[in-house]
């Protein structure tokens, strides 16, 4: 008897032994349920009695679909970080029990840990996280996403309420009075304070309130009013909030659509900071254990700055720049070998990121890219080759090479040889070199080698239309966006391409008329390069069109979009120095003659313009995705009045046309 | 004559106290007072200034991210690819959701982040081509991701790549992003 004692007890004391001994032990997934569906994680871990789950848990990631949350993790990495969809970055550091949400540094009741390529995160903290309330219901435990935030915020003009919540929210108006204004949020619930006092702005006060069960709850948010104030409930800025507006008195506000903030309203009040000085925020406590450092941690009172200022363009003397007259590409027993032929003398630098970049450019200044030096078709391993002026005396060509290859610049008389070896490299080290090629002395000196990236383009110390003398001054190359397969942006059925178009035609009357001579890149809703090309070849292949002809200057004409009705107006874009007055001169006609917001002219790394020889600008003129302009937009009376501005910003930059030419008898 | 010689001798000691230690001492505290207003900013290195672009499509406007501090054990390459992709995630993220700022399409993610030289790659999900047509959109995005990212100390340039892949421009897009984007092209 004694001895069967024995022995039981000491099978049990090592069997307590062992799961002492052993610090994880894989348990049966408990049920959640979320949004009415129930499920189990897969991927579980126990860790000091805290449920850890693995990041690529099939249900978490459709849990994370659900909220629109995204995490970035690989193997290796230190820190899980899930951009929540409210949006607020959590960082989750691997062994470490603090974890951030925004701003607010929160202790985890156990450190993520990575195990088998995957990181395992607290799952308590995780949900709390993704505003998430777990609630024990029977045999699953229900996640019930809440409001996680109300901010009532005094914008002078009136008091502004604005909820986010886990999950996008949908407000209904249930109750209205003088006094009293009630909306529900079917699907969420709240732990925020039950009630806060305003007393500002014609708002007394905001109450909340939670009905409904676990799986079903609603949230009844009243805003109680002095009686005299209007409440408006204003569009969602990412489909996440609820806002309303309170206006004391007799408003002037209109409803506006839920859909979109009011467009007048949106852009004529400067945006909000990102922590606006005079804000109540009512937000539940994120955990009772309190951080105790700041880790990741926003500070978002800095004053705003503004934007920095563009480079001046100042004139420079005119100066006797090189001309590129030819690239030309040749295999060789080693590899290949392009060889870039110059007319002069001109500096170069050169720059080569090794794996993965594997790019290659060099820098030719005191030169001009000839039109006719159109970069040519190569094999391996040069994959592409790319030449445009980046300036008016420096002409930039780069080359994709697959895979790590060296490559030897060698400058000539005749220009400079650009020698890419076929075999595999072994060194892994990004190089750069200059030099001067061709012959005489360049009219740009290199003091020394320029940094990787490749020097400073925006030191525009030239005078911008000293370089580009077109071949056919009496020729306008207009674009019209998009075509064919590329409808541009759609609105209501109504696509950016047809519009596009028939603006382009009617600028093409209006110059023919005035006695320009004019090709349109399409005449019809077509691609111009192929259907279902790439992008790249659409753009470029309109590029050649007014490279080859040697135009005067290039219009793109497009509509413009975005995801919200919110922004309008009409905006010129430009990318070179030799852009800048012509950009300007169409968009002050605009400005004049249109009637929409004028945006101004704005510098952008555009293809068109970049890639065109010539003065080159693309003209946004209103956008599709706004009541206001897409009314305008659909109006054939505006898109002609848009051409003729277009025309008119032509005369201003370019004058009237030169006489023409007339052939010898 | 040497008698008085002797006797000032003798008496010198008394008269001129010893001051070296007080003097080491003053030394010491002065050279503490200098390094504590000198010395860098404790939270300087670990700021980042993040950028977002307003609803006029084209004006950039930072704040600030204070992060943790640099993790023992993490070598300066590590940090500063970790700071790197904290900043590329912010940008992308963009600021707080009160504040009006274009964005990003929904769903698009930093996949990675690469640092090569004074050039940043960053990799971004094929979500970002999801783009509503136009450019006001695609510009003002890629100015406050360039402006973040080259806010890091070395970095000038940006290279945007989508799932791993460089893309001459986005399908149906404008900009041009087959070469490393600076602040200067914006």
């Amino acid at each position: 008897m004694n001895r069967s004692i024995a022995r039981i007890s000491s099978a049990l004391f090592a069997l307590c032994l062992a799961l002492l001994c052993v610090p994880r032990v894989a348990v049966a997934a408990p049920l959640w349920q979320f949004a009415g569906r129930t499920f189990a994680f897969t991927h579980v871990e126990r860790r000091d009695a805290t449920l850890m789950v693995g990041v690529d848990d099939p249900a978490l990631r459709r849990l994370f679909h659900a909220l629109g949350a995204i995490v970035t993790w690989k193997p290796g990495a230190r820190y899980v970080l899930i951009a929540t969809g409210e949006p607020t970055i959590v960082s989750f550091a691997i062994g470490h029990r603090t974890y951030d949400i925004g701003p607010l540094a929160v202790r985890s009741k156990a450190a993520p840990f990575a195990r088998g390529g995957e990181a395992y995160l607290d799952f308590d903290a995780l949900a709390r996280s993704l505003g998430l309330r777990k609630i024990a219901d029977g045999a699953a435990t229900i996640l019930q996403p809440q409001i996680t935030n109300l901010d009532v915020r005094d914008e002078g003009s009136g008091m502004r309420v604005v909820a986010r919540g886990a999950i996008p929210l949908q407000a209904r108006l249930v109750r209205a009075s003088k006094r009293q204004m009630t909306y529900a949020f079917v699907g969420v619930g709240s732990r925020l304070s039950h009630l806060r006092s305003v007393d500002a702005g014609g708002l007394v006060a905001v109450e909340l309130s939670q009905v409904g069960t676990a799986a079903h709850p609603t949230t009844y948010v009243t805003l109680d009013l002095d009686g005299t104030s209007h409440v408006a409930q204003v569009g969602s800025l990412d489909g996440r909030d609820i806002g309303f507006v309170i206006a004391p008195g007799a408003s002037e506000l209109a409803l506006s659509s839920p859909a979109a903030p009011a467009p007048s309203r949106s852009l004529t009040t400067p945006p909000p900071t990102p922590t606006p000085p005079v804000t109540v925020a009512l937000r539940p406590p994120p955990n009772a254990e309190l951080p105790t450092v700041s880790p990741w941690n926003r500070v978002a009172n800095e004053p705003l700055a503004t934007s920095p200022p563009v480079a001046e363009v100042t004139p420079a003397p005119l100066v006797s720049l090189a001309q590129i007259n030819a690239i030309e590409a040749q295999q060789t027993a080693s590899g290949e070998t392009l060889h870039v032929a110059l007319t002069g003398a001109a500096s170069f630098d050169w720059h080569h990121l090794r794996a993965p970049d594997n790019r290659f450019w060099i820098d030719l200044h005191g030169a001009t890219l000839e039109p006719t030096a159109i970069p040519p078709s190569t094999g391996a391993p040069i994959a592409d080759v790319r030449a445009r002026q980046i300036d008016p005396q420096t002409v930039r060509i780069a080359l994709t090479i697959v895979g790590a290859h060296d490559v030897t610049v060698t400058p000539a008389a005749t220009g400079v040889d650009i020698a890419v070896d076929g075999a595999l490299a072994l060194a892994d080290a990004s190089t750069a070199g200059t030099g001067v090629a061709g012959t005489g002395t360049p009219s740009v000196a290199l003091a020394a080698a320029a940094p990787v990236a490749g020097g400073d383009p925006s030191l525009w110390s030239v005078n911008p239309v000293a370089a580009y003398v077109p071949t056919n001054p009496r020729l306008i190359v207009i674009d019209p966006g998009h075509g064919g397969s590329d409808r541009g942006a759609v609105r209501h059925g109504v696509a950016e391409a047809v519009l596009t178009l028939d603006m382009a035609k009617r600028l093409r009357a209006i110059l023919e008329a005035r006695g320009w001579q004019v090709i349109m890149t399409r005449t019809k809703d077509v691609d111009v390069y192929a259907p279902n090309d790439t992008a790249e070849q659409e753009l470029q292949a309109r590029d050649n069109i007014a490279n080859r002809a040697g135009a005067r200057l290039l219009v793109s004409i497009h509509a413009n979009a975005y995801i919200n009705a919110g922004p309008n107006g009409t905006t010129t874009y430009y990318a070179k120095p030799i852009d800048q007055p012509l950009a300007r001169d169409i968009q002050n006609e605009l400005a004049a003659q249109v009637g929409t917001k004028n945006d101004g002219i704005i510098k952008s790394h555009l293809y068109i313009p970049l890639h065109a020889f010539m003065p080159a600008c693309l003209v946004e003129t209103a956008f599709l995705s706004n009541p206001d302009d897409f009314v305008l937009l659909t109006d054939p009376a505006w898109r002609q009045k848009v051409a003729v501005a277009i025309a008119d910003g032509i005369t201003d930059y370019a004058g009237a046309p030169p006489p023409a030419i007339q052939p010898q008898q | 004559m040497s008698e008085i010689r002797r006797s000032g001798h003798r008496s010198a000691p008394k008269s001129r106290p010893n001051y070296a230690i007080p003097i080491v001492v003053l030394l010491l505290l002065a050279i503490g007072v200098g390094w504590w207003f000198v010395r860098p900013h404790a939270a300087a290195p670990n700021t980042l200034t993040i950028y977002y672009t307003n609803m006029d499509g084209t004006t950039v406007k930072p704040w600030n991210v204070t992060l943790r501090p640099r993790p023992a054990g993490s070598t300066r390459a590590e940090w500063a690819h970790d700071r790197a992709l904290y900043a590329a995630l912010q940008a992308v993220v963009g600021p707080p959701a009160d504040v009006r700022a274009v964005r990003f399409p929904p769903g698009t993610r930093v996949i990675d982040v690469a640092l090569h030289g004074t050039t940043v790659t960053v990799d971004l999900s094929k979500e970002v081509e999801s783009q509503p047509g136009g450019t006001f959109g695609e510009n003002a995005e890629f100015k406050a991701l360039v402006y973040s990212m080259t806010a890091l100390p070395g970095i000038s340039a940006v290279q945007i790549t989508v799932e791993g892949q460089r893309l001459p421009t986005l399908p149906g897009g404008h900009l041009e992003l087959d070469e490393p984007l600076h602040r200067s092209d914006f």
